[in-house]
């Protein structure tokens, strides 16, 4: 063969050679058509109604097109086919033919899909009754907060996935997005009735094994619920559009039996304790330091970059912030308006800073205030203690 | 389309034959109708819109 | 018509049309006349239409593969939006209003639109709103604040309160595209109302007017709904207002019904003209007159009152009442009746006609099939307790693109091919319109099709970055939206070689018309219809 010379050319082989390289990729992948194993009894009665309409709306489909090109190919003008001059229905069997489409149509809206989705909706919506346990949702930018009212666990869930990997700077993992630090643990057989909020904007918790999705609104309780089948790791994702890290704020829930899941609480609970008796003791700087950069790691770096420097205007940087380099505490050791202090526990109105009061431990909060204080350039080597953040709230 | 849409004169027939163009007055009137409604839907929106603001919870 | 252009002059004497000819930039600044408005609004539509696709062919790019390539997140959240806002109001509105203004008065037999000087602002707002949406990016590369909106077309608070500075220039766009359409729809109806030839009585409009006119009701009922909701917006967001904010005694999802009041009736204000254009197309092509001229006006009234009470259900997964969730469910599956008998009249038109295939009419057979998905998986998607697993995903975006632009795109570029030889007098090149044809469809497919099977996956929308399982499809999806984008390319190349020549097109242009606009010599004269023509 000729070797190609026009530029039209070559870029035609090239692109047959991209193709022909991409080819066996695509055979070879993992491709999902429908709908990931159901495990709660909504996620199957969803699956089951979804088929059954994909199985009707084909039929329609191959039908009402099947005639539609019969006659393409039948009422030809190349054939010499004469057009015939009727403009509506003429008479008792034409009517007929025009009408009883629309009626095998009512008869598949209300009857053969209403029905069962009149049920399907009942079943879904049905939070209140014989619910075992409860799940709070606290959606907010860019993390899940979780929260057992029974036991008193409370917990952030976020990204695990490294921001290298997202940059393209390390291999991906074989959970690529969809890991957390804390996963969500619920017991299987279980009804577990799901509160779900934000404190910010508009978030959705959806994981798609479960067949539910609801949205977190802020200031407003939506409610759902599961019963897992299925011991197992499930994974979702926000669905709802939340600002500049909506791709990244994962649901991993992990269900198990319920002896594991009890196990479970009493670790959570004595982690609790042990944290709480952290505020009550008396830090030095360099362990608020350590601890605090691993808060900030967690929680502030997203917006305000693991170099303090930020993303202006949206997210100010906190490197010779005048903020975080003002002072700590009024005279009498009272909060200062829109101080470093106030804003990280009472966060900024109309912005993507949170009350970070709500989520973080006393411990936490004063670590992070002293690392940012101590951190990026900011040389201001004061300290506050988690004694003091509880006083404060 | 049921309508049979059809000029009421080919292309050879005489002036005199067509209809009557649309005279300076009845084009005036029909403009003058149109602006009414025009106010009328103009109004209708502007309405919808204020409205809009009293609402309440 | 011989006589037509000796009647120009009359006619800028007698009716004030034109009064002074000015020349260059100042005429079409000032024109007043429908064809040469009608123009501009489907020149600015085509323009657009590559902006937004410009910025759609970015986003598909960086989806090509997971991990971030080419943007980061907030860039990526601006042009998802900002493409959607282009697409609707500055390409597909002002497409459909370009028809319009061409068509109407030649359809009824006007001498032109019934208040020109109102039809030449509305279009001059266009240009200065879509630089305003647009402007936040130029702004955002000198510095001047964090880029175009970052919200998704759909601008719910609070995320919106929150947004940047991009958020108030798209509100300020938003009124502008508002004012420009409420001024285009009352000049429609007036025209409809008042300046139809005599014997034309409304049930002998032509279908395409019947289809604009529903349209232009929707727009002056819906359009002002939205204007309050993003002025509620801006009030939130700068004057300390709580329309939206819980804390303050308001209500998020406040804004979601007043928006998706106006944004479900929004859908079918982009598809009812083309739907009332698919039966001419039809009819000529199959050289038989229209099957159930009068079943097709009831259902486009229908659908028009319809459209406007199951808004809803764009947000069944936002926690609604249980009765509400039902009503909006079988409200929403009644629309599908009246859309059968649509698609039952298209294709009773076809049958025993005498088909031909020239470029129009694969465009509208296209269509037909390809929007039939688009009701048809509408019809699955009004199931609430399905919904929840679509909503959100994918499975959303496939769908509502098949029906806009499968149905929205692809019904404009079929009323292009249909009426281009009658307004510029040129035949359209065959050859290259059936390869535009062909390569739409497949590539269309090839980049929406896959996105069902995303959403069903679990994949969601509006996401710059994606977990592995959905590379496969994404990749497809991404090298059928390169195919599908530069192959508007052609269309473009098509429209400016039919304007600058070819071959000669007759009054009727194709064999099977029939209609007042085929009666007028091809292209029509700057001034048409001085003569009154008569409907028997």
């Amino acid at each position: 063969m000729k070797m190609p010379h026009r530029p039209c050319q070559r870029a035609a082989v090239s692109l047959l050679g991209l193709l022909a390289a991409l080819l066996p990729a695509l055979a070879n992948a993992d491709y999902s058509w429908n709908f990931p194993t159901p495990v709660t009894p909504i996620a199957r009665n969803t699956l089951h109604i979804h088929n059954e309409f994909m199985i009707i709306i084909t039929v329609l489909f191959v039908t009402v097109f099947a005639i539609m090109i019969y006659s393409m190919i039948k009422h030809r003008k190349s054939l010499g086919h004469q057009p015939a001059k009727f403009t509506g229905p003429t008479g008792t069997v034409q009517w007929l033919w025009a009408l009883v489409p629309f009626a095998i149509l009512i008869f598949i809206d209300y009857i053969l899909v209403g029905i069962p989705a009149y049920h399907a909706v009942v079943q879904m919506e049905d939070t209140k009754t014989k619910a075992d346990m409860v799940l709070k949702v606290t959606g907010m930018q860019w993390k899940w907060q979780y929260e057992y009212p029974d036991s008193g666990i409370k917990f952030i869930s976020t990204l695990a996935t490294s921001r290298d990997q997202i940059a393209n700077k390390e291999t991906k993992g074989p959970h690529y997005l969809l890991d957390v630090d804390n996963p969500v643990v619920l017991p299987v057989g279980k009804k577990v009735r799901i509160l779900i909020t934000s404190t910010d904007v508009i978030h959705t918790w959806w994981v798609p094994q479960f067949g539910v999705k609801r949205d977190a609104i802020p200031g407003f309780l939506r409610e759902t619920w599961v019963n897992i089948e299925t011991p197992g790791t499930y994974r979702g994702q926000c669905a709802e559009l939340c600002g500049k890290d909506h791709g990244f704020m994962p649901v991993v829930v992990h269900a198990v039996p319920e002896a594991e899941y009890l196990a479970w609480v009493d670790k959570k609970k004595n982690e609790m304790a042990a944290a709480a008796a952290g505020s009550d003791k008396t830090w030095s700087k360099d362990e608020l330091v350590a601890a605090g950069k691993e808060v900030y790691e967690k929680q502030c770096a997203v917006c305000h970059q693991p170099n303090g420097q930020g993303m202006p205007p949206a997210f100010p940087a906190l490197a010779g912030s005048k903020i975080v380099n003002g002072p700590l505490l009024s005279p009498e050791g009272k909060l200062i308006k829109d101080s470093h202090v106030d804003r990280v526990l009472n966060g900024k109105e109309g912005t993507a800073m949170q009350t970070f009061k709500n989520t973080l431990s006393d411990t936490e909060l004063a670590a992070v205030i002293t690392f940012e204080r101590n951190s990026f350039g900011n040389t201001k080597g004061d300290l506050i203690q988690p004694a003091l953040i509880k006083a404060l709230r | 389309m049921s309508q049979t849409l059809h000029r009421a004169d080919g292309e050879n027939s005489a002036a005199e034959s067509r209809a009557p163009n649309f005279s300076h007055e009845e084009l005036a009137r029909r403009r003058k109708a149109s602006q009414r409604l025009a106010w009328v839907l103009g109004t209708v929106a502007l309405a919808l819109y204020l409205i809009g603001f009293l609402l309440k919870r | 018509m011989s006589n037509a252009s000796s009647l120009d002059q009359h006619a800028a004497d007698q009716h004030g049309y034109g009064a002074s000819h000015p020349s260059g930039i100042l005429r079409w600044l000032t024109t007043t006349n429908h064809k040469e408005i009608g123009s501009m609004y489907l020149i600015f539509a085509l323009i657009m239409f590559f902006v937004g696709g410009a910025m759609i062919l970015a986003v598909r790019a960086e989806l090509f593969q997971p991990g971030l390539q080419l943007m980061q997140p907030e860039f990526f959240n601006q042009l998802i939006g900002v493409h959607a806002l282009v697409m609707i109001f500055a390409a597909l509105m002002p497409a459909a209003t370009g028809f319009a203004n061409w068509q109407i008065p030649l359809m009824i037999g006007a001498p032109d639109m019934a208040l020109p000087r109102i039809n030449n602002w509305g279009f001059w707002l266009l240009p200065p709103a879509a630089t305003l949406l647009t402007l936040p990016f130029i702004l955002a590369l000198f510095g001047i604040g964090d880029g175009a909106v970052a919200t998704g077309w759909t601008l719910y608070a609070p995320l919106s309160v929150q947004g940047g500075m991009g958020v108030d220039f798209a509100i300020f766009a938003i009124h502008i595209l508002g004012i420009s359409s409420i001024l285009g729809s009352i000049n429609i109806i007036v025209t409809i109302f008042n300046l139809r030839a005599p014997g034309m009585t409304m049930m002998k409009l032509p279908l395409f007017c019947w289809g604009w006119l529903i349209t232009a009701f929707l727009l002056i009922a819906t359009i002002p709904v939205l204007a309050g909701a993003v002025t509620m917006l801006l009030t939130d967001r700068h004057f300390g207002t709580n329309f939206f904010n819980a804390a303050g005694g308001g209500d998020p999802i406040l804004f979601q019904h007043l928006f998706w009041f106006f944004g479900h009736p929004e859908v079918y204000i982009l598809l009812l003209p083309v739907w009332g254009l698919m039966p001419h197309v039809i009819s000529t092509f199959s050289r038989k007159a229209v099957y159930g001229y009068k079943a097709q006006v009831y259902a486009f009234i229908a659908i028009g009152v319809l459209g406007v009470i199951v808004w809803a259900h764009h947000f069944l997964t936002a926690g609604l009442p249980v009765p509400a969730l039902l009503y909006f469910m079988y409200s929403t599956m009644a629309i599908s009746l009246p859309l059968a008998v649509l698609f039952f009249c298209w294709i009773a038109t076809m049958w025993r006609g005498a088909m031909s295939f020239e470029t129009p009419m694969l465009f509208a057979l296209g269509f037909i099939v390809l929007f039939g998905m688009a009701g048809l998986t509408g019809l699955v998607l009004a199931d609430v307790a399905a919904d929840a697993q679509y909503h959100h995903s994918y499975f959303v975006v496939a769908h509502f693109h098949y029906a806009l632009f499968a149905g929205g795109i692809m019904g404009v570029m079929t009323g292009v091919y249909f009426w281009l030889p009658k307004w510029t007098g040129h035949m359209v090149d065959e050859k290259l319109g059936k390869l535009h044809f062909w390569l739409t469809v497949i590539s269309f497919n090839l980049t929406f099709m896959p996105q069902f099977f995303l959403g069903l996956a679990g994949m969601p929308r509006r996401i710059p970055d994606y977990a592995l399982q959905f590379a496969e499809f994404n990749a497809i999806s991404t090298v059928g939206a390169f195919i599908l984008g530069f192959s508007q390319l052609i269309f473009a190349y098509v429209v400016w070689k039919c304007i600058r020549g070819g071959e000669k097109a007759s009054d009727k242009v194709w064999e099977g018309t029939e209609g007042l606009e085929w009666d007028l010599p091809s292209p029509p004269p700057l001034h048409s219809w001085e003569i009154q023509p008569v409907i028997k």
